[in-house]
């Protein structure tokens, strides 16, 4: 194999996504994406430690601190990266070709692990990197070897151990049904991180006076764990250079290890097939005596058989409507306006993470909205109708759960009906229509149904509308709104929502398939 | 002369991708009872023309009827006279083929009996009725291929475009689908069928259309193309034409 051939068609194909025709290309958004992250951390983090030494916090805590956002980065890197693993190495485009050629599975292998960069790097550059930065700004920067052996570990030890826990799950079940439910674990791993620290962070704000004595109560990480190595290695002092020799072997052994087996492996998994497998059904093929009763049962045979895509857009349902408890500690607010709150923020996650990944789910079959005589506008309006339902189900069990939770009375529960209709409504459409504008039709990971500057877009304008109803519901935070009051806000929540719809159909009509 | 309009009639079709031009005014049409093979090279604009007919793509110029409806004023009644069978099947993999032709008979508004008789008839003519109840994600080539055959056939469309079908399909289905296109054109229907196989398409067009660069270079019968020399296959005249361009 000509390594450096193979290195020079990488650099072009990475350089071309991101710079192209003279013009920056999707690739960019991604990268900048990144580096705001990386920013933002570097930022929080040196303000952190910052006044945990002014606080008069000892060292050896800092050090506890670091060893514990490598443990949390560490954990959650090997879930993501096992899911990098099988997209990249085992289902990749290009993997026939390469199977073809005179290329050794170790190559393959090695040029598929290269090729997850972009994807497994960024955790490191936004995460692990600002939290060395910030420790070294306020304690001393470690020597810059033990900065690069630390960083390097903390990207290849994930990665060998994602490789090394693929093999094994690939010889269980095809790449094609393991890839999804990976990159949904991965997702949820990542969501119990910012669940963890969005309920953290508030309440060490409001302990800031304690702030001393909350890090000092901090348990030590794990002594046998890598990270907590690595933690010790930059932290230095004493037992730091036996932490780096632990942590710089423990990786070398991995990727050793996850080189030898894996690529013998990898033949073995490849030859079974990454391809998917056909699953028996039960459900009735007849025709449907209506239009909109078959786009219903297509809706749910899809929610029923993509279920890593349900189930994710469940976890961000219920997480989005318990994200105003997180704020009660700062801000005790009236149970009406709590439960207002939970519903409207519920909202946010019916327009980004349902209605915008409802013409996306349809892949290449979208096309039939302009194959067949039913016509886009149309073929939208049967599509909202189901995951209007859906949302229907949704708003209408929060609404109860809330209303019960918050013992509230009759009229604060139709208040907070009224409240989750009209947030629903106007996120839904506007989320529609950011599917129909920015779908990805060859989507593998259920996050990333529609394209990154689209999955932007989508987040920013739900977020800006609940912030809208919120900004409202906070005007009058305990008095239920007037039943005429109510009328109105869903007369204008219905006229608003029939702007993005209207842009949204005209967006699949013109929307163009030629192919690929 | 047949006074019911032909099933394909199209007019100076031009088709851009930014400068380039991928279809530079082509006219063509199908007759009542025709099957006209639509061939040429690699990146002559075969796709392209059937995408603009089927209504994927929209033109930038030219005419495009079907069945007597212009696709641009008419486009659900023009829409609801043709069957495409794409190059890579517009599929739902997580639903069985029967699931989908289901689906597929009600965006067509057809009968539920008559519906599921035809899909039913169809999938044991192709030979995908025993595994019709599985989910589609995986299926092989040809039993995709086949599944988009069934469900552009479902409705009995005036007309059948087809670009390259033949891909993947093993002997006997390939003659299965070559005879059911021939029923498809003797019950009256027309058929435009893209193709690389030109002993296929020798075989089973009455009419051909060679493209190049987005232009009609000829079009006739085998006969007419091959002129003064009977001897001659569609691959000689094919590859003569490709010389003189």
């Amino acid at each position: 194999m000509n390594h450096a051939a193979i290195a020079r068609t990488g650099w072009t194909l990475a350089h071309r996504s991101l710079w192209s025709g003279g013009r920056p290309r999707g690739g960019v958004l991604p990268v900048l994406l990144v580096l705001l992250l990386a920013a933002a951390s570097t930022l929080a983090l040196v303000v952190m430690f910052g006044s945990a030494a002014a606080a008069g916090v000892p060292p050896a805590v800092h050090a506890n601190l670091l060893g514990w956002a490598f443990t949390l980065a560490m954990l959650m890197l090997v879930i993501g990266d096992l899911h990098a693993v099988v997209s990249a190495a085992v289902t990749a485009p290009d993997l026939d070709l390469l199977r073809a050629a005179p290329v050794s599975p170790r190559d393959i292998l090695g040029l598929k692990l290269a090729a997850t960069l972009p994807r497994t790097l960024p955790p490191v550059l936004a995460i692990a990197l600002p939290a060395v930065l910030a420790f070294g700004y306020v304690n001393g920067l470690p020597s810059l070897p033990v900065l690069l052996v630390a960083l390097f570990g903390l990207w290849a030890l994930p990665l060998a151990a994602g490789t090394l826990l693929a093999i094994p799950l690939l010889r269980l079940a095809p790449a094609a049904h393991l890839r999804e439910p990976l990159a949904l674990l991965a997702t949820l791993a990542f969501i119990a991180g910012w669940v963890a620290n969005t309920f953290w962070v508030p309440r060490l704000a409001r302990d800031t006076l304690d702030l001393a004595a909350a890090l000092r109560a901090l348990p030590a990480p794990p002594e046998g764990s890598p990270a907590t190595w690595a933690a010790h290695a930059i932290a230095g002092g004493r037992g730091a250079a036996s932490a780096l020799a632990g942590f710089a072997g423990l990786t070398l052994a991995a990727v050793v290890a996850a080189t030898a087996v894996a690529s013998g492996l990898l033949e073995v998994v490849l030859s079974r097939g990454t391809g998917a497998l056909s699953r028996l059904t039960h459900s009735s093929a007849r025709r449907a005596p209506t239009l909109a009763m078959a786009f219903l049962r297509r809706d749910a045979a899809l929610a029923a058989r993509d279920w890593p895509v349900t189930l994710d857009a469940l976890a961000g349902l219920a997480l989005w409507t318990l994200l105003p408890l997180a704020i009660l500690p700062l801000a005790p607010l009236a149970p009406l306006s709590i439960a207002r709150d939970m519903v409207i923020a519920l909202s946010v996650s019916l327009g980004h993470d349902l209605a915008a990944r409802a013409l996306p789910l349809e892949r290449d079959s979208l096309a039939w909205a302009r194959l067949s005589p039913v016509g886009g506008a149309a073929w939208l309006r049967l599509r909202a109708l189901g995951v209007g339902m859906a949302a229907l189900g949704v708003v209408s069990t929060a609404v109860l759960v809330v209303a019960l939770a918050f013992r509230l009375p009759l009229a604060g529960v139709a208040d907070v009906a009224v409240y989750a209709c009209v947030a629903a409504i106007t996120t839904m459409a506007a989320g529609l229509l950011s599917g129909a504008a920015f779908g990805e039709s060859a989507w593998t990971d259920p996050r990333a149904m529609l394209a990154p500057g689209g999955r932007l877009v989508s987040a920013v304008v739900s977020v800006a509308l609940a912030g809208a109803w919120l900004t409202l519901a906070h005007r009058h935070p305990s008095t239920p709104v007037p039943p005429l009051t109510a009328l109105g806000m869903l007369a204008g929540a219905v006229a608003f929502a029939s702007i993005p719809l209207a842009f949204a159909a005209r967006a699949l009509e013109r929307r163009e398939h030629a192919g690929r | 002369m047949s006074l019911t309009p032909p099933p394909l009639r199209v007019e100076g079709l031009v088709r851009r991708y930014g400068a380039l031009e991928a279809v530079a005014g082509v006219s063509l049409a199908v007759g009542h009872g025709e099957i006209v093979g639509f061939l040429g090279a690699n990146g002559a604009g075969k796709t392209t023309t059937l995408r603009c007919i089927a209504g994927l793509l929209s033109p930038h110029a030219g005419h495009i009827e079907v069945a007597g409806a212009d696709l641009a004023r008419e486009p659900r009644v023009a829409k609801a006279r043709l069957g495409f069978v794409p190059d890579r099947p517009y599929l739902y993999d997580r639903l069985s083929a029967r699931e989908f032709l289901a689906f597929v008979a009600a965006l067509y508004d057809l009968p539920a009996e008559a519906a599921e008789r035809r899909a039913e008839s169809l999938l044991e003519r192709l030979e995908l009725a025993a595994d019709a109840s599985r989910t589609l994600e995986g299926y092989s080539l040809g039993m995709r291929q086949k599944t988009a055959v069934i469900a552009a056939l479902l409705h009995s469309p005036p007309l059948l475009l087809l670009d390259e079908p033949l891909n993947g399909l093993d002997p006997v289905s390939t003659r299965t689908l070559k005879d059911l296109l021939r029923e498809h054109a003797a019950a009256g229907g027309g058929v435009l069928v893209s193709t690389h196989l030109l002993d296929v398409a020798e075989r089973l067009c009455d009419r051909v259309v060679i493209l190049r660069a987005g232009r009609v270079i000829a079009q006739g019968t085998l006969a007419e193309l091959r002129g003064t020399h009977a001897d001659r296959s569609l691959e000689d005249v094919f590859l003569e034409l490709g010389r003189d361009g």
